[in-house]
């Protein structure tokens, strides 16, 4: 319990501490939501600015802008008047953390069975093509994985859809661009964890005992590579929260990666901002599950 | 000595070949970059005549393009990575060196950053700073030389750290504790005895920090917030090659030329850092 609390402490020091920083950097710099467009008339200027309180001082902009932080109102866009910029971000939580999951599972799921595949028989058939490929999608950057896969399964062979986010099809490429890599990276350290394994004597008595092949990966090996797999995923979710944000961009997902970077061209600073917070978030609360995860899989490693 | 293997001796040639294609690349008997052709737009590759790897919707020679890309792609890369060890370095070493209370503290700082998506914070800062192009145009500073402190800022974390096991080692060694008891002070030892012992540290680090960082300025660039036209990177390509994609015309090779080329850097790029990593542990043995 005291662990717990220790965690959600730092977790909240961290988006505290963020949205501080990038609020006194927002407010800092020059140029402010009303001065691009047109020329505005003194009065209707000040009434602007005192309903945004952009005339007080910054200590008061900056208590203003933590109460509307801590019951989820992190104020109004730059950009698109009419709407506030939470309203726009979490319109785009489902269909990143969609994307997300989606990247995780195509990483655990083919890199924990090939990683696995390749231990079984080194230096054969499968494992040569495991490594093979993985170099490969390791390799090439994700977003240039994504473009050959459109050219090629949407233009090409028109199996998939190629933008979108309306149904389940519309993530299949996505989530394969954005998990390759790690699947490849996956791959090699479930390989070495089951090679270190298929090793031990348990496995040469559970082999004696006349256990099949496939139940001894299944129930002697599996649940054991699941611990580095685990600790993988803290800092894996990391670089899929970086991917996200050239893969929403190139399959047109509405995700609060795309929503950062038009705000990052629009100059829309307060939407960037509760992106930023927002990522730092769930970027917090993700490593967060991963080390429960690896807590429950060998109880000795504490949170 | 154990002889450096194929793939290592491979990933080094090709190195080598990029670098000096880079540099002669305007010497080369090619297409200018820049000029546009309609009559030649679209042209899938030739592999052997030009264009030996076809043309871009405007007709622009990709070879050209990819090689002139390459130029800016490995400055940035080099760059990147220097600003990335001159930071990431001292802070390591100051921090093992010292031991105690300001290694913890300088740490604590690391560990803090780690759990910020310091790409989404970069970007942001990018996009503050963008609001004061015009003083900094002024100066002579342009977006490409924030974008070496920007990635540099990025990758100094995993520097640190190494930096830091080592001067912890470092700390403990006979010629360290002479020098202490001779009572050397202590930036002088961190300069004359702790630092050129981090060299062959600071080798690994940048083959493995150098491709991550272009990776990151190849990445920065697709998204629209990094290189900008009239210059190309191979980042730059790959996003016009993607704009080009369309599934009526077969124009793949628009992207994949950039793509190949990122690729096999980046390859080399971990043969080679295999390969440093081998040779210095097995003369450690």
């Amino acid at each position: 319990m005291n662990a717990f609390l220790r965690r959600l402490g730092s977790w909240a020091l961290t988006i505290l501490a963020v949205h501080a920083v990038a609020f006194l950097l927002v407010r800092s710099t020059r140029g402010g939501p009303f001065d691009s467009e047109r020329s505005l008339s003194p009065e209707v200027r000040e009434a602007l600015e005192a309903h945004y309180h952009l005339d007080q001082s910054i200590l008061h902009q900056y208590i203003e802008a933590l109460r509307g932080l801590l019951r989820g109102n992190l104020g109004p866009s730059m950009h698109y008047r009419d709407l506030g910029v939470w309203e726009i971000l979490s319109a785009g939580i489902p269909v990143s953390l969609g994307l997300g999951l989606g990247g995780i599972l195509v990483a655990v799921v083919l890199g924990v069975t090939s990683g696995l595949g390749s231990a079984r028989r080194p230096s054969g058939k499968i494992d040569t093509i495991t490594r093979w490929t993985s170099s490969l999608v390791m390799g090439i950057p994700n977003f240039i994985l994504a473009g050959l896969g459109v050219a090629y399964f949407s233009f090409y062979l028109g199996w998939l859809p190629s933008a979108g986010s309306e149904q389940a099809t519309h993530f299949i490429l996505p989530s394969l661009a954005l998990g390759l890599p790690f699947a490849g990276q996956l791959s090699r350290l479930v390989r070495a964890e089951g090679l270190k394994i298929l090793a031990e004597d348990s496995i040469r008595a559970a082999r004696s005992r006349g256990l099949p092949e496939l139940h001894i990966l299944r129930f002697h090996v599996l649940p054991r590579t699941l611990v580095p797999v685990a600790a993988f995923l803290g800092p894996a979710t990391a670089g899929m929260l970086t991917g996200s944000l050239v893969i929403e961009q190139i399959f047109a997902l509405p995700g609060i990666g795309t929503h950062f970077v038009q705000a990052a061209l629009n100059r829309d600073y307060t939407l960037a901002l509760g992106a930023t917070v927002l990522y730092t978030a769930l970027l917090g609360a993700a490593t967060w599950a991963a080390d429960i995860w690896v807590s429950r899989l060998d109880p000795r490693i504490e949170t | 000595m154990m002889p450096l293997d194929t793939g290592t001796k491979i990933a080094i040639c090709f190195l080598f070949a990029l670098v000096i294609g880079a540099l002669v690349v305007p010497l080369l008997p090619l297409p200018n970059p820049a000029t546009f052709s309609l009559e030649h737009a679209l042209t899938p590759p030739n592999w052997i005549a030009s264009p030996v790897l076809g043309t871009d919707a405007q007709g622009r020679d990709i070879a050209a393009r990819v090689l002139w890309g390459a130029r800016v792609s490995l400055t940035v890369g080099l760059l990147g990575s220097l600003v990335a060890l001159l930071v990431g370095l001292p802070w390591g070493a100051v921090a093992g060196y010292r031991g105690g209370r300001i290694d913890r503290w300088m740490m604590r700082f690391c560990d803090g950053l780690e759990s910020v998506p310091l790409v989404v914070v970069v970007l942001f800062l990018l996009t503050l700073l963008q609001e004061y192009r015009i003083e900094m145009d002024k100066v002579g500073i342009e977006r490409i030389h924030l974008f070496y402190f920007a990635v540099g800022a990025l990758f100094w974390l995993p520097t640190a750290r190494v930096a830091r096991a080592e001067a912890l080692r470092l700390r403990k060694t006979a010629f360290v504790e002479a020098a202490q008891s001779l009572g050397a002070s202590t930036p002088s030892i961190l300069f004359r005895h702790v630092l050129p012992h981090l060299l062959a540290t600071v080798l690994v680090m940048l083959t493995l920090t150098l491709p991550r960082v272009m990776l990151m300025e190849a990445f920065l660039s697709f998204l629209g917030l990094g290189v900008e036209a009239p210059a190309v990177s191979w980042g730059t390509l790959a996003r016009d090659g993607l704009a080009t994609l369309n599934p009526l015309v077969d124009c793949w090779w628009i992207l994949a030329a950039p793509g190949a080329a990122l690729a096999l850097t980046l390859l080399a790029f971990q043969c080679l850092s295999d390969g440093v990593q081998k040779r210095l542990n097995s003369r450690e043995q």
